[in-house]
């Protein structure tokens, strides 16, 4: 919930779609808002970005790695109830802060996905400091302080969460195997580099099925379906709108916005 | 006359010191120890007692999870996960130990509570002082400067570091399994399971230990340590039962 009206008695009397149609809704709706995906996205899947746009976006999206992303889905995890999706979203938290931190228990090492972040940005020819100590675009910290905030608080409910992780799975899932094909392929980032490419996108894999099977069986209501369609978009907005400064930096004639120091 | 601003923090030793006494003194010199006692309840009452503990669903998500949420120190939040992986089940990785909402089925069960009256009993709206309780316990965990959320876990988990701790709880476990053994229960090592991990032998003394860390090295103004010993205290108040 935004700052949209409330379903009125009218809006909620059309019956709910079923379990399978709602998850093809929410597919369709990726698609017919997004089509193409972020327009920046694009340029390096086409190898029409320069490595120095490269550059910028590590340096740019590190504070979503690092915090945006951790924050928020630690936000959904308090607010979820039901234990199954539950284990689900803590083995998620596992992934994104670093598989090693179970090294105990399990014996595992991969490290968390702003550590893999930055191995990507030193494998681009950036310096730790040149990305930790990059100023974020305005834009991109809006976006991120938004998904922070809807997370954490009434704007989305725990299942409208799930919609989000959902949508940004399928987003993920779509763009970043063109993105990691073509820095591999066209601007011959090494292997190693690219590892946070290979463990988001196995750890998308791990989850997705999940993810559709909790909105298929809670979603179960016209209002939830709404309300999490609803919330669905919005993910994909902020998963655009992450991106739209890096895009407007490389082709604009100056750097739009910078956070204050 | 001194004021605020002169006012210094105590060393570590001395805070957890002044903990330790409020503790002695607010429970009378009495062992601080979890009862989780059995003697002399039949096997319906304890069944009661669970199905008392299963309405309004389970907390311990919640305020672990704000603990976590609150804490921007990236080393001390990835040890709070390590703990919730424990508490929300270390299955969860692949691991041996089920999470401790399940681990108190597993004890309800044994009680003849099935999972589908505790899946009813978690939708029922929780008890209004079990409500005040709580609300409380999740807002100091998410509003409070997160060295003084992960503090009040000193009350809890942290008595476990204590003398005689290890000894009462095996007395305690070894003393369930015979008195569920006596009422007819038939899987014992399910039953004991949950008060085994609330053990200071279970995954509850590393929590301990890290909670004593947290107050060690964060808790290291005067006002954290006001607000973390206020905290204490109110805790301590919250786990009374029938004194608040």
């Amino acid at each position: 919930m935004g700052s949209q009206l409330p379903y009125s008695p009218e809006d909620l009397a059309v019956a709910a779609q079923s379990g399978a149609d709602f998850i093809t809704f929410l597919k369709a709706e990726k698609q017919r808002k997004y089509p193409d995906g972020p327009a920046f996205l694009k340029a390096v899947a086409d190898g029409a970005a320069s490595m120095d746009d490269i550059r910028m976006w590590v340096k740019d999206l590190y504070d979503y790695w690092d915090e945006g992303l951790v924050y928020a889905i630690g936000a959904i995890y308090v607010k979820t109830n039901d234990e199954p999706s539950r284990t689900h979203m803590l083995r998620r938290m596992v992934d994104v802060e670093g598989e090693e931190i179970v090294n105990d228990l399990m014996g595992w090492d991969t490290p968390a996905y702003e550590e893999l972040w930055l191995r990507f940005g030193e494998g681009v020819g950036l310096t730790r400091e040149d990305v930790t100590g990059w100023q974020q675009f305005t834009r991109t910290y809006f976006s991120m302080r938004t998904l922070m905030t809807y997370s954490r608080f009434w704007d989305w409910s725990w299942l409208d969460g799930v919609a989000t992780w959902y949508a940004a799975d399928l987003h993920w899932r779509e763009h970043y195997t063109k993105v990691r094909d073509a820095l591999k392929e066209t601007y011959g980032v090494s292997d190693e580099a690219l590892e946070f490419f290979r463990v988001l996108l196995e750890d998308i894999d791990s989850h997705i099925g999940w993810e559709e099977e909790a909105l298929a069986y809670w979603a179960c209501t016209t209002e939830r379906q709404l309300s999490a369609a609803r919330a669905f978009r919005e993910r994909l907005d902020i998963e655009d709108q992450l991106l739209v400064a890096v895009q407007e930096a490389r082709t604009a004639d100056r750097l739009p916005f910078q956070t204050p120091a | 006359m001194a004021t605020n601003a002169d006012r210094k923090a105590l060393s570590a030793g001395e805070f957890i010191e002044l903990m330790e006494q409020t503790r002695f003194e607010f429970n009378e010199g009495k062992p601080p120890f979890r009862g989780d006692s059995v003697g002399g309840k039949t096997f319906e009452q304890i069944a009661e007692g669970k199905r008392r503990f299963h309405t309004g669903g389970d907390p311990n998500h919640r305020f672990e999870g704000e603990r976590y949420l609150n804490t921007p120190n990236k080393e001390i939040r990835r040890k709070q996960l390590r703990k919730l992986v424990d508490e929300g089940g270390q299955t969860t990785v692949g691991g041996p130990m089920p999470s401790h909402p399940a681990l108190a089925r597993w004890h309800s069960n044994e009680f003849g509570v099935p999972d589908a009256e505790i899946d009813l009993l978690e939708k029922e709206d929780a008890f209004p002082e079990v409500l005040v309780k709580e609300g409380w316990w999740f807002d100091v965990n998410r509003s409070s400067p997160w060295p003084v959320a992960i503090a009040t876990c000193m009350v809890g988990e942290g008595s476990k570091r204590l003398p005689g701790s290890v000894e009462h709880y095996t007395k305690l476990i070894e003393d369930a399994r015979v008195e569920f053994a006596r009422l007819g229960v038939k899987n014992v090592d399910r039953a004991v399971q949950l008060l085994i991990e609330h053990a200071p032998f279970g995954a509850d003394m590393e929590h301990a230990m890290f909670g004593e860390a947290v107050v060690r090295e964060a808790v290291d103004t005067p006002e954290l340590q006001d607000e973390a010993l206020r905290a204490f205290i109110l805790v301590m108040q919250r786990n009374s039962r029938g004194k608040i």
